[in-house]
């Protein structure tokens, strides 16, 4: 029996997006396949400018430079610290920010809304050497964790996923809470953060990678090496004529591990992430 | 509660207030009281980190009410840091890098002049103690005179049959010099490309070397006056694009870093890199004893050092400069007691024991002291410091020396804004040599009135 025309140019429209995929796939995985390739090689053999794909030898050597002559340690702390707190710290203050924001009703709250959706149009950089200036020359911060996690203990993009979200959740659950007595703090303790758990979720994820990952605001504000996280010292591996880069791909091998793991085993959420906020409740 | 809060916030409000004006009245520190002086520097030799460390301690056991705070900056975001730190009015005390006039413009640069004894004038060699002078004023103390050439893979440049003893000794020209990249470009052993000449795509020093060797000093010469707006400018692009579109240069040269061209320079696929100082020979030496020792893989490379080739009508020029550390004051003045304190690590940090910079990277020394100090410890092949000496002979100061602080900061400005992404665009094959000439003189007239 001959196949429907129809279906066929849908399986050949089908056939042609899974090559697209896995080409696409097989593009990113190529980066991720040479640090780790790399990680696993001499120095000169991953500083190649056509790295071997299959190496000859694999040798730990690198890991054991990575961690014998950095404060590897030291570093992986202070990013599992960092990001940890401002996990916290954004979760709390903007799910707190996007239950005020949606459900209650307070003289100006969309004016505070939009000019606080608006400081997000202003670039990082103009904001730096302000912020700078606040952290080192007014409050004299420099190389603590506070400095390091002020700037970004809530954000504003935090505030607006949050705000989108908690829009979704049935308001007559709070006015029957109301009803029974039930205090401002106590409705979104008790009632909304149980409901926004799934979004809470996607929001601790997204500012843990983020903060993992974020380079330069701990590179300007720190000046120690034990006061470093895991992105400024691998940059330390950089020097004007030559790199470690084995030493470094291993570093960077390490430095990607948690986010990998944290990916593989929350990645419902992560695909959850993508469509919050997308339709309005 | 209201009125709770009022106070509270009011509490709040003088806090910082308070915080912000404080400290500008502090009382006069005598040469005994407790200072910390910050160094920012950079990673200048393999070993200077752990040198610098044990010079730190042993400064402060001679000085214990002097704390030295050093921060090792990595290359390619350390200057983005300072910028920062500049701008917000608080940069370190030292700052390891060659003096410039955006320093000066900000008034934070410290004038060293107070300071300068006749005995520390007198060490300096003839010629040096400028390279920390802008205008004839002492922002800086020199650790070392860098010059730059090219590097050459010896092998290759055998292999090529390329009389490289004899650029050496002479010089090249342009053409002299595309006769040889068709020679030395191909394929290496394993079937990878091979390239004459490798360059990175991020910096500027390629451009400026070459346009140096067609007769124009900078973007400005050192009076002020507008250069890279006629003929010499548009050759000296249209002999870039030669030389990529012939293949002797990477097509992905926009992409490249200067980590990479270095990498491709050990992977044998780069004959010659567009900037190398001696200190390429002690490298490599020690690479090269490392492959022996079988603690690196990859091929042994021996250096050759070699002049940038000239256009046919044009001299030859070396670019030469001094790099070392730049004092600085900050917005909320520490005091002179702290700017005598500065000084006194900054000339601790470029004795005569500091020369040991000048002789890892096999650069001239810039004092007499650091010259006897290593006396017979010199490092690098006999070869290349011929060649560096021959080299030493058409250098180039920089123009930022003598040229006003604000122009400087403006030609600086016209680097960073239109010739890097022209640069970039040229590389890249997006714009003709034309188009970029053009650019630079229109936007060079808009930037320098001329």
């Amino acid at each position: 029996m001959q196949s429907h025309p129809q279906a066929r140019s849908r399986n050949m429209l089908l056939a042609v997006a899974g090559v697209l995929l896995l080409l696409w796939t097989i593009l990113t995985i190529i980066p991720l396949y040479w640090m780790l390739v790399g990680s696993l090689q001499d120095s000169a053999a991953s500083a190649s400018f056509r790295p071997a794909m299959i190496p000859e030898a694999l040798s730990l050597a690198p890991y054991e430079r990575f961690f014998a002559k950095t404060a590897a340690w030291r570093w992986l702390f202070n990013s599992l610290l960092v990001s940890s707190v401002l996990t916290v710290t954004n979760v709390f203050f903007a799910s707190l920010a996007g239950y005020a924001f949606a459900k209650l009703k307070f003289p100006g709250s969309n004016a505070i809304f939009w000019i606080l959706l608006s400081t997000m149009m202003i670039p990082a950089q103009v904001t730096l050497i302000p912020l700078y200036i606040l952290m080192v020359n007014t409050l004299q911060l420099q190389d603590t964790y506070t400095a390091i996690i002020l700037p970004t203990a809530v954000s504003v993009g935090n505030i607006f996923l949050m705000k989108q979200y908690m829009s979704s959740l049935p308001t007559s659950l709070i006015h029957a809470a109301r009803i029974d007595a039930c205090g401002e703090f106590r409705i979104f303790w008790r009632v909304i953060l149980p409901l926004a758990k799934p979004g809470l979720a996607v929001l601790a994820i997204f500012t843990f990678v983020a903060s993992w990952n974020e380079f330069f605001w701990p590179f300007l504000i720190t000046s120690s090496t034990d006061m470093r996280t895991i992105q400024v010292g691998l940059a330390s591996f950089v020097f004007a004529e030559s790199t470690d880069f084995g030493a470094m791909m291993a570093g960077a091998t390490i430095g990607a591990l948690p986010m990998m793991i944290l990916f593989f085993s929350l990645q419902r959420y992560f695909l959850q992430g993508i469509t919050i906020g997308a339709v309005k409740g | 509660m209201k009125r709770k809060s009022l106070l509270l916030s009011m509490a709040l409000l003088m806090g910082v207030t308070t915080a912000c004006g404080g400290g500008g009245g502090s009382k006069t520190a005598g040469p005994d009281d407790k200072d910390t002086v910050t160094v920012w520097t950079y990673p200048v030799y393999g070993e200077y980190e752990t040198e610098l460390k044990d010079r730190v301690a042993k400064f402060q056991n001679e000085h214990p009410n002097i704390t030295v705070q050093t921060e090792m900056l990595s290359w390619a975001e350390g200057p983005q840091k300072f910028d920062v730190a500049l701008n917000a009015g608080n940069p370190p005390d030292l700052y390891f890098h060659s003096v410039d006039g955006t320093y000066v413009n900000t008034k934070l640069a410290l004038d060293l002049t107070p300071y300068m004894t006749d005995e520390i004038k007198n060490d300096y060699l003839p010629g040096t103690l400028e390279l920390g002078q802008i205008q004839g004023v002492q922002y800086g103390l020199p650790l070392y005179q860098f010059q730059w050439g090219w590097g050459g893979n010896k092998r290759i440049l055998d292999e090529a049959g390329i009389d490289w003893k004899k650029i050496q000794s002479e010089g090249w020209t342009w053409s002299e010099f595309e006769a040889a990249a068709a020679k030395l470009t191909g394929k290496t052993a394993d079937g990878a490309p091979q390239y004459a000449l490798v360059t990175d795509g991020s910096s500027l020093d390629f451009i400026e070397m070459l346009s140096r060797n067609n007769g124009m000093p900078d973007v400005l010469d050192d009076g002020g006056k507008f250069q890279w707006n006629d003929q010499r400018i548009l050759d000296t692009m249209s002999f870039i694009k030669g030389l990529l579109d012939s293949g002797y240069m990477p097509k992905e040269t926009a992409a490249l870093d200067p980590t990479k061209r270095t990498d491709m320079f050990y992977a044998g696929q780069a004959a010659i890199i567009s900037k190398a100082i001696p200190y390429y020979d002690v490298m490599l030496a020690t690479r090269n004893k490392d492959i022996d020792a079988g603690t690196v893989k990859g091929e042994k490379i021996n250096f050759v050092y070699l002049p940038v080739p000239h256009n046919d009508n044009a001299p030859a020029k070396t670019t030469t400069g001094g790099e070392g550390y730049v004092a600085f004051k900050q917005k909320n003045d520490k005091g002179e007691q702290h700017a005598k304190n500065t000084f006194m690590v900054m000339e601790y940090l470029s004795d005569a024991e500091a020369g040991s910079a000048s002789n890892q990277l096999a650069l001239p020394f810039v004092r007499k002291s650091q010259a006897e100090a290593f006396a017979g410890k010199e490092l690098g092949s006999e070869t290349t410091l011929a060649a560096a000496e021959k080299m030493a002979a058409n250098a180039e100061m920089p123009v930022t020396l003598k040229l006003d602080a604000a122009l400087a900061a403006k030609q600086k400005q016209f680097k960073e804004q239109v010739v890097k992404p022209n640069m970039q665009a040229l590389y890249s094959g997006e714009k003709t040599p034309e188009q970029i000439a053009d650019d630079f003189k229109s936007k060079g007239s808009q930037s320098f009135g001329q």
